[in-house]
């Protein structure tokens, strides 16, 4: 059977079109010329010390930092104990975070409100969540 | 004495019976769910809902349909594939799931799935506008080979089933290097690009240039596979041309092989009877699908081979990876 | 009259009922972050398939015009755009609502979408073969041109510093370009993880950097001030006026078209209509520099063009049997089950239907305004919320929204992640509407590209070469150099 050097359309194409990595690279070297070129028109003289930037940077976010932390340790948890009991557990500290301190309402709103959206996303939209997997 | 025995053991068939009856008659317990791989709305999509309608007359449960698209069908694959294999999670997929792990990192492998039953297998055609300068593969050949690089043909997507069925049409015949192939994102952009000029042809499934067809806009030059078209039946198969293009789409119902043998039982027995309902026959002819029945031996068969027959393939027309 | 016994026959009872189904579960559907039109339509697919072509037909036109219109409540509400096309709406409707004009912008949205939708079902109705026809003159070519005009844009919302604007774009590009190579299949930038080999999903990052940023942003503000009952404001003043709609009748005209245009074309939807309509507006404007702050123009805009999509959509889904959008993918195939080929035969051989569907456009647009505005009331009351229940509320939709889109928690993560962008830029005064539209018209500005120089064997001048493509790329320049200027000369 004849077997056509199909193989070489792939190099053809790549070859002689635009490549793959032809429109990510123009977006990065876009993207880093002209935030360059903002931070240094913008009267900052140079980026002072990385690393002094960084940490005051953090220390000046430091409620977002611990607030993104614990939501992506949220995220991760669903897997094991499920989006409920993951939730009932987040949405009270959320409630914290943002200033809520009345503790029947850290109790009273999540529950009302999970089972609320549980309702209506898993029966209406079928939409499956993580269950509890821990094996209990 | 023995009379004692005879009666104990009499009894005892009653007492295991009962019990074996109640592990088949235990499930199914909850409805199922049964996966599709694509976008909801899309073809399959589509062909999976008509499935749903009485289902559970046949198998005591109903059936509920969850989209988990992505990766040309590897992410609902992956899915339940890793799901509990207790019967409560079914795959309804077409032919990706041969080609998925041979272009790209899947968590899957085709061996890891037992099918249930086949529901159909569509074959996709080769169409072109109406006034283009061939009418027939011989023709279109002699265009291709000389008119070489303009020849386009249009898909949805890189690694879908019609990418390959195309594909395989232009490499049985000779020119696949001589074609360039366009992946649309989707088959209506394509079928647009066809009819305003763009493209030259697109491979596509019947139902959705039907319409275009009837009108006289669009004509197919062949057909995949090896029966004509119940609504073509003018139209000649590529074999029938000299082209032996036979990879065909299936579509069908699948679940993990270490599910219990007689839980698989009990699902080849119901889907049997729903392909067999004159309710869903009604609802296949309406979306125009070809029904095409296997049962579970056959369809795993035929999977697994399929899949063997896409690794060759896939290298040959330089889009395997794996 | 055939003509008004056959319009007389659809308008029944049952068919009413069904038809306000629709538009009901639409705007709950659109107005959920996370459930998609497409979801939407997809839902009610099956339970369409139990009852007769006409009330379908009813029930998912409804659900098609109330879920483009309900996305833009919670995207004024709480800057989290419940569909990808009501993106746009968020840029003006949230700060609306932070400066207590929520009923307002709700109120706007709601008679701009149904404006919108009116303009296209006419449209529809009168010239719908031969828009069809012209859009098929659309190829990749084409098309690349729609997508740049479309990124010019950019230059349009950059604001003051057009270098952070355009880094920010660039940006957004990159983050687009994660996932399959649209030519090759090859994956790119996806770092070995199985979930990005689709992507970013469109979701993860809208609701990341509009709803996540603006929670993270809020956490700068003292436990104390987040607990406090909102002031009571004077709600009653908080309405749409009558004037006010109808100074904005020039340009809910033009988004209106914006969007049937743009729908017409396939592959193209409602986030691009809204963008480019949003963008034509502030063009206009006399006062661009609003634009951003909270005018009720860039609401309308969006609004009316993202509606519009619905008839333009339909245009080439009746006329040539190919649809116009994903939603009317899902609804090609509810027609063909219940019998109704969409086609060029359509017309000869289900003329009832077709007139089914014309009625159910133009009465959809009638129910929308009604439902939409027994709702209002009760959904402007959310503001009213502290925001230390409304934001924790607010994050749990976050997480759930973004889960439904693919039932993977890496999308969560992801979204997480787009927060965190999101709050970095908007810290450091970059804006993130050039982010956003860089994300969302890149890979189509790029696949059309590639797919163009694929088909004329890489020939660079193609884009000249066709009229409609050279057209189109002068209007690019001309409107590129506009914007320049104009952000120029404020400096």
């Amino acid at each position: 059977m004849m077997f056509p050097a199909a193989r070489f359309l792939i190099v053809w194409t790549g070859g002689s079109e635009v490549s793959t990595r032809f429109w990510p690279y123009l977006a990065l070297f876009i993207a880093s010329l002209s935030s360059l070129a903002a931070i240094l028109t913008s009267g900052k003289d140079g980026l002072g010390s990385g690393a002094g930037v960084i940490t005051e940077a953090v220390s000046s976010n430091k409620k977002q930092a611990a607030f993104l932390a614990v939501s992506f340790v949220y995220v991760k948890a669903m897997e094991y104990v499920g989006f409920l009991a993951a939730s009932l557990v987040m949405m009270p500290a959320v409630m914290w975070f943002y200033g809520c301190r009345d503790k029947r309402k850290l109790v009273v709103v999540p529950v009302i409100f999970l089972a609320i959206i549980h309702l209506i996303f898993s029966k209406v939209f079928r939409i499956s969540f993580p269950s509890w997997a821990l094996g209990v | 004495m023995v009379k004692h025995v005879c009666f104990a053991l009499f009894l005892c068939l009653f007492a295991v019976s009962p019990a074996a009856e109640a592990q088949a008659a235990n499930y199914p317990r909850k409805p199922l769910e049964i996966v599709v791989p694509y976008a909801a709305g899309g073809g399959t999509h589509i062909a999976c809902e008509i499935l749903v309608p009485g289902a559970d007359k046949f198998l005591g449960q109903p059936l509920q349909v969850t989209c988990k698209p992505g990766a040309g069908g590897a992410i609902g694959a992956t899915y339940v594939s890793k799901a509990p294999k207790d019967g409560y999670t079914l795959l309804y997929t077409t032919l990706s799931l041969s080609i998925a792990p041979y272009i790209g990192k899947v968590g899957y492998k085709v061996d890891d799935f037992i099918g249930i039953a086949q529901c159909s297998d569509v074959a996709s055609v080769i169409a072109v506008r109406s006034d283009a300068p061939f009418s027939n593969t011989r023709e279109m050949i002699a265009w291709i080979k000389s008119n070489p690089g303009k020849f386009t043909w249009s898909h949805p997507g890189v690694g879908s089933s019609l990418h390959i069925q195309g594909a395989n049409v232009f490499y049985q015949a000779g020119v696949l290097k001589n074609t360039k192939d366009i992946p649309n994102k989707g088959t209506a952009p394509g079928i647009a690009a066809v009819l305003g000029g763009h493209v030259t042809a697109i491979s596509s499934f019947l139902p959705a240039l039907s319409e275009n067809v009837k009108a006289g806009d669009l004509k197919v030059i062949g057909v995949v596979g090896d029966k004509r078209l119940n609504e073509l039946p003018k139209i000649p198969t590529f074999k029938e041309q000299g082209v032996p293009a036979m990879v065909t789409s299936w579509r069908g119902v699948f679940v993990h092989k270490d599910t219990p043998p007689d839980i698989v039982k009990h699902l080849e027995q119901a889907f049997a009877k729903i392909i067999a309902s004159p309710e869903y026959k009604e609802r296949n002819k309406k979306l125009g699908e070809p029904l095409e029945y296997a049962g579970s031996e056959a369809f795993t068969k035929l999977a697994r081979d399929q899949a063997k027959d896409m690794e060759l393939l896939l290298k040959e027309m330089g889009l395997a990876v794996n | 009259m055939d003509f008004f016994d056959l319009v007389a026959s659809v308008i029944t009872g049952w068919n009413l009922l069904f038809l306000a189904a629709g538009v009901f579960c639409g705007i709950i559907g659109g107005a959920l972050p996370g459930i998609s039109p497409s979801m939407t339509i997809a839902l009610l697919l099956p339970i369409s398939l139990y009852m007769p072509a006409s009330y379908a037909v009813m029930l998912l036109i409804g659900a098609y015009q109330g879920a483009m219109y309900g996305g833009s409540i919670s995207a004024v509400l709480i800057n989290t755009p419940g569909t990808a096309s009501a993106a746009a709406t968020a840029f003006d409707g949230y700060q609306m609502a932070l400066n207590g004009q929520a009923g307002k912008a709700i109120g706007m949205s709601l008679t701009a979408s149904c404006t919108g939708g009116l303009i296209s079902a006419i449209i529809l109705i009168f010239m719908a073969k031969w828009l069809a026809a012209a859009s098929l003159k659309f190829g990749p070519a084409e098309y690349f041109g729609v997508m740049l005009l479309a990124l010019t844009l950019i230059a349009g919302v950059c604001g003051d510093n057009m270098l952070k604007g355009v880094a920010a774009a660039a940006l957004g590009l990159l983050a687009a370009c994660a996932g399959q190579d649209p030519i090759v299949g090859s994956d790119r930038l996806t770092f070995g993880i199985f979930s990005l080999f689709d992507g970013f999903a469109m979701l993860s990052v809208f609701i990341g950097v509009f709803a996540m940023s603006e929670l993270l942003t809020q956490l700068k503000q003292k436990p104390e001030a987040l607990d406090l009952p909102p002031e009571l404001m004077d709600y009653k003043k908080d309405k749409l006026t009558l004037a006010e709609y109808w100074s904005q009748r020039w340009n809910m005209l033009i988004s209106g078209l914006i969007g049937t245009f743009v729908g017409i074309l396939p592959g193209v939807g409602g986030s691009t209509a809204s963008f480019l309509a949003y963008a034509e507006a502030k063009r206009r404007s006399k006062y661009p520099e609003k634009f951003g702050t909270g005018v009720i123009d860039g609401v309308a805009a969006s609004e009316a063009a993202n509606n519009g999509v619905c008839g333009g959509a339909l245009i080439p889904m009746l006329a040539l049997g190919i649809p116009g959008d994903v939603v009317t993918a899902i609804m090609v195939g509810a027609f063909v089950v219940h019998g109704i080929k969409p086609g060029p035969l359509l017309f000869s051989q289900n003329i009832n239907e077709v007139y089914t569907i014309y009625v159910s456009l133009l009465l959809s647009t009638v129910f929308l305004l009604l439902i939409g505005m027994l709702f209002l009331p009760l959904v402007v009351r959310i503001v009213r919320v502290r925001k230390s229940i409304l934001f924790p509320c607010v994050f749990i939709l976050c997480i759930v929204g973004t889960y439904a889109a693919r039932g993977n928690l890496f999308d969560c993560a992801a979204m997480l992640g787009f927060g965190l962008f999101g709050y970095f830029l908007r810290s450091n005064k970059f804006q993130l509407a050039p982010f956003i539209i860089a994300f969302v018209l890149g890979p189509e500005a790029e696949l059309n590209y590639r797919l163009a120089l694929r088909i004329s064997d890489n020939n660079y001048m193609t884009f000249l070469e066709k009229p409609i493509s050279a057209v189109l790329l002068l209007l690019t320049v001309v409107s590129a150099v506009f914007f320049v200027r104009r952000s120029m000369k404020k400096a």
